[in-house]
């Protein structure tokens, strides 16, 4: 009978519901009794090992096919390719706009404006370093060199963006 | 997993995909080990929390931030996990021998003898049972939360449990 009792009070405390009345009844016996120490030593082992045993995991593709469900994959690549897209219109325009205005604008909008050109070279920073190598074409209007440079320089950014959204793109499928 | 999730679900729930990786990746080792330890099979696992963490994504608007999120989610996964034995007609009270032996990936996952064995003898329990020792020792779930969460009352569940823990200890000592 004390020894049910005591099996009582075991299965409370695991349940954590003992008071530290019984906590010292089950304590007191458990010193005295080797029965009942080692049923006790027995199960709070077995559920100390329950709550330690180790988490499993799904296999590697499993976080994929979940991406692939929702098309978090190509939301993100959409994303990445229209900022990829807004930056070569940006490009294409402010080259056209350079290169179609006249001569006296540039010039001036060079002497006095310097603000806006480092507005529009932190914009693309490559973009700045070509337009201020670019800079002898400003001197003569509707210049064809200038024109094929303006359409050099948005064909090469065109290529790097597309590369960079294209990596961007493997990376987030692979 | 202590920080409290809500913000992430909030994120998630405005169309936020790095939210919801986070919240993916906060629980799917947790659910999945739930689930596999129920279900017993790496595959059918697999797929049910695939089919656990669409629901939850589907539904997650629905979720009431008064409650647990750990508790919604496990909810959920448990009745994915109760559909999968209906769908294959298997009732889930009287399974008892269904899976004697554990899945060769829980001895190759495995590091100890101490757990080889843990896994041997949750493997032998009535699913059910096996279901309530996780969610009250390993899961940490209070006797409400598995009260709720498997519909049944709490005094059946503490029996349950009783008889669980006792059913372990013998099979972990004769092992």
């Amino acid at each position: 009978m004390k020894h049910k009792y005591i099996e009582k009070l075991i299965q409370r405390q695991l349940d954590r519901e003992i008071n530290p009345e019984q906590e010292r009844a089950l304590n007191e016996h458990i010193a005295d009794c080797d029965d009942c120490r080692e049923f006790y030593q027995e199960i709070t082992q077995t559920c100390l090992g329950l709550e330690t045993m180790p988490d499993f995991y799904p296999s590697p593709d499993f976080d994929h096919r979940i991406v692939r469900y929702f098309g978090w994959d190509a939301k993100s690549a959409i994303k990445k390719l229209s900022a990829a897209a807004a930056a070569v219109w940006l490009t294409t325009l402010v080259a056209l706009v350079v290169a179609l205005s006249p001569v006296h604008a540039v010039n001036s909008l060079v002497k006095k404006a310097p603000a806006v050109m480092r507005c529009l070279q932190s914009v693309n920073t490559v973009f700045g370093a070509l337009a201020r190598l670019a800079a002898p074409f400003f001197r003569s209007n509707f210049d064809p060199a200038w024109i094929a440079f303006a359409a050099v320089l948005t064909l090469i950014t065109a290529i790097l963006l597309s590369r960079i959204a294209k990596r961007e793109i493997t990376c987030t499928v692979s | 997993m202590n920080e409290s999730p809500i913000p992430l679900i909030n994120q998630a729930i405005n169309g936020d995909e790095r939210a919801c990786r986070q919240l993916l990746n906060l629980y799917k080792g947790k659910i999945f080990s739930y689930i596999f330890r129920l279900v017993q099979n790496y595959h059918d696992a697999e797929d049910l929390t695939y089919e656990t963490f669409i629901k939850c994504f589907n539904s997650l608007n629905t979720f009431r931030q008064d409650r647990s999120f750990k508790a919604w989610l496990f909810t959920i996964a448990h009745n994915t996990a109760m559909d999968f034995f209906r769908k294959h007609r298997q009732n889930i009270e009287y399974l008892d021998d269904m899976h004697s032996v554990p899945d060769a990936f829980v001895e190759e996952c495995e590091k100890t003898r101490k757990f080889e064995k843990l896994e041997a003898a949750l493997a032998r329990l009535n699913p059910q049972d096996r279901e309530i020792v996780i969610l009250f020792h390993y899961e940490e779930h209070s006797y409400d939360e598995i009260s709720r969460l498997l519909d049944m009352p709490v005094s059946t569940i503490k029996t349950r449990l009783h008889r669980a823990r006792l059913k372990l200890r013998d099979i972990v000592t004769n092992l």
